[in-house]
């Protein structure tokens, strides 16, 4: 009872502080609220380019070259294998037959002439073909998976591009990796500006803090409030941010309808549903209560109290 | 249980820059004792009291205080300890941001005290000190011995084992003096453990249980 008396009185202390002077608290909110919108925007950018990734990039495709005398149930037993593959590996896939192939190749200009002269249709040599349209570009998942398709039966050659597998996965990661480096960044930041704002509150209430030592607060009486006090403006920046970056998508969205009949694709920024949004306030919070700590530690360890 | 609340063994306390503060010091207190420390400026008396309040450790020898061994407690508990000390500080350490009421209640508020207990405590300790007409007045629109009953107040409010007044009658004219030291023995009569640091004896003598006296950080005859 006495706690949750100690936390109801920390959570009036704090209100009260922020109302007593709006305006210089007004200022630390919007320092926040612009962390925060910039982190939720390079999570909203990654979040939209994942979607638009999945739906415009060419991922590689498998060639599986099947073996001569592979028959039709053969080559139904090989598609109920790969159409059990996992969803996040595979796309889709197509088959082309030796007849189909041999009519691809007669239609084709170049190759007219030979495929006319030497090939007919009793003396095909050429196999059926399952195309295999992947949906993933990391080289160890995809080696995996060609390895796997490899060791099937009736199966002769499988063949990927490497090299343009080992691009597209390059592009991608060096993409995540600035997302990545941008949003540890920006949270170095964020606890920065936190720890500097409880430090800065500290020494301002610096006698009153001095004096509850001395007449016996714990560290967690002294910690309580300004806890309440971050988080309470990190709720309020955080609130501040959703609006920026509301504003953000919508502009930005905007842009990209108009590039739209520019580059045929559309790129959409998706806005952040309840439940990130929830888990991004949770997390934020966790780093807050973190930065209080430290800044904490910081004046007890300075002040000697 | 031991009737000795508070216990020096051989305790010195050395500042930086080797400063002496006291040396070697035993002494022994017995519960609801009234205890006057005498001496000069300089003596030691405020640091012997800062050891006991766990404000200062001693550099050796050792101090227990209501059955806990300071030295060898960590700073973090040792602000427990100090939650059963009620501790008057010569230089008031009033907050000046918030009225009487308010400076009065901060004892309780870290105690985790309902808000119905606290304007009852409070209420008690002011008119004890006879600051009921002043709570919501500012700390400095107050005299100084009004600003002396304030640290009073709040060091009673919590009704502490313990009572430490670091030269509570300084600063004061000889009325407000004898005051503060019949509200102090009326503490005593109520069973509190007292200890009261002063550099003017000439007071002390219509109030003097057991007097202490200290010089150069070591006790004087």
């Amino acid at each position: 009872m006495k706690l949750i008396n100690a936390h109801y009185r920390s959570i009036i202390t704090s209100i009260t502080r922020i109302l007593n002077k709006p305006f210089e608290h007004m200022l630390n909110i919007l320092v926040i609220s612009i962390i925060i919108a910039i982190l939720s925007s390079i999570f909203v950018i990654t979040k939209s380019s994942r979607i638009w990734e999945t739906s415009n990039i060419n991922y590689p495709q498998i060639m599986i070259y099947l073996s001569q005398n592979a028959k039709q149930s053969d080559v139904s037993k090989l598609e109920v294998s790969i159409s059990k593959f996992n969803q996040k590996l595979i796309r889709n896939y197509q088959f082309i037959s030796k007849q189909q192939g041999l009519q691809e190749l007669q239609q084709d200009q170049q190759l007219q002439m030979i495929s006319s002269d030497v090939i007919t249709e009793s003396s095909n040599p050429l196999p059926d073909v399952l195309i295999v349209n992947t949906n993933t570009a990391n080289p160890k998942l995809l080696s995996q998976l060609i390895e796997r398709i490899g060791n099937m039966n009736m199966v002769d050659n499988v063949q990927m591009d490497t090299n343009y597998a080992n691009k597209i996965n390059d592009l991608i990661n060096f993409i995540k990796y600035i997302a990545t480096f941008l949003q540890i960044v920006f949270v170095i930041v964020f606890i920065l500006v936190v720890y500097n704002m409880i430090r800065l509150q500290m020494l301002l209430r610096q006698d009153e803090i001095i004096v509850s030592r001395l007449i016996g607060a714990s560290d967690s009486f002294i910690m309580r409030p300004l806890a309440y006090y971050a988080i309470l403006q990190v709720t309020l920046a955080s609130l501040l941010a959703y609006f920026l970056v509301n504003w953000f998508i919508n502009f930005m969205n905007g842009l990209f309808s108009n590039l739209k009949y520019l580059f045929g694709n559309s790129f959409l920024l998706t806005n952040l549903t309840s439940l990130q949004l929830g888990q991004m306030l949770v997390i934020l919070i966790i780093f807050t209560i973190f930065s209080v700590f430290l800044a904490v530690q910081w004046v007890f360890k300075h002040a000697h109290a | 249980m031991d009737s000795r609340i508070i216990i020096f063994d051989q305790v010195s306390k050395i500042y930086p820059e080797n400063i002496t503060a006291i040396q070697n010091i035993s002494l022994s207190i017995d519960r609801g004792e009234l205890v006057f420390l005498a001496g000069h400026s300089g003596a030691g008396k405020s640091t012997v009291l800062k050891l006991i309040a766990g404000i200062e450790t001693a550099t050796h020898g050792s101090v227990i205080v209501n059955g806990f061994e300071l030295s060898q407690t960590k700073l973090n508990h040792r602000t427990f300890i100090r939650q059963h000390i009620g501790f008057i500080f010569q230089d008031h350490k009033i907050l000046f941001d918030r009225n009487v009421f308010d400076n009065v209640r901060l004892p309780l508020d870290i105690l985790g005290y309902s808000e119905h207990l606290i304007k009852a405590r409070v209420a008690h300790a002011l008119e004890s000190v006879g600051l009921e007409h002043k709570t919501h007045v500012m700390p400095e629109q107050l005299s100084g011995g009004e600003q002396q009953r304030l640290c009073i107040a709040r060091a009673i409010v919590h009704q502490p084992k313990i009572l430490i007044a670091d030269e509570p009658t300084a600063n004061l004219d000889r009325d407000n003096a004898l005051r503060i030291l019949e509200l102090f023995k009326n503490f005593h009569k109520a069973g509190v453990t007292m200890l009261i640091s002063a550099h003017d004896e000439s007071i002390l003598n219509d109030y003097a249980k057991r007097i202490i006296r200290l010089k150069q950080g070591q006790f004087k005859g």
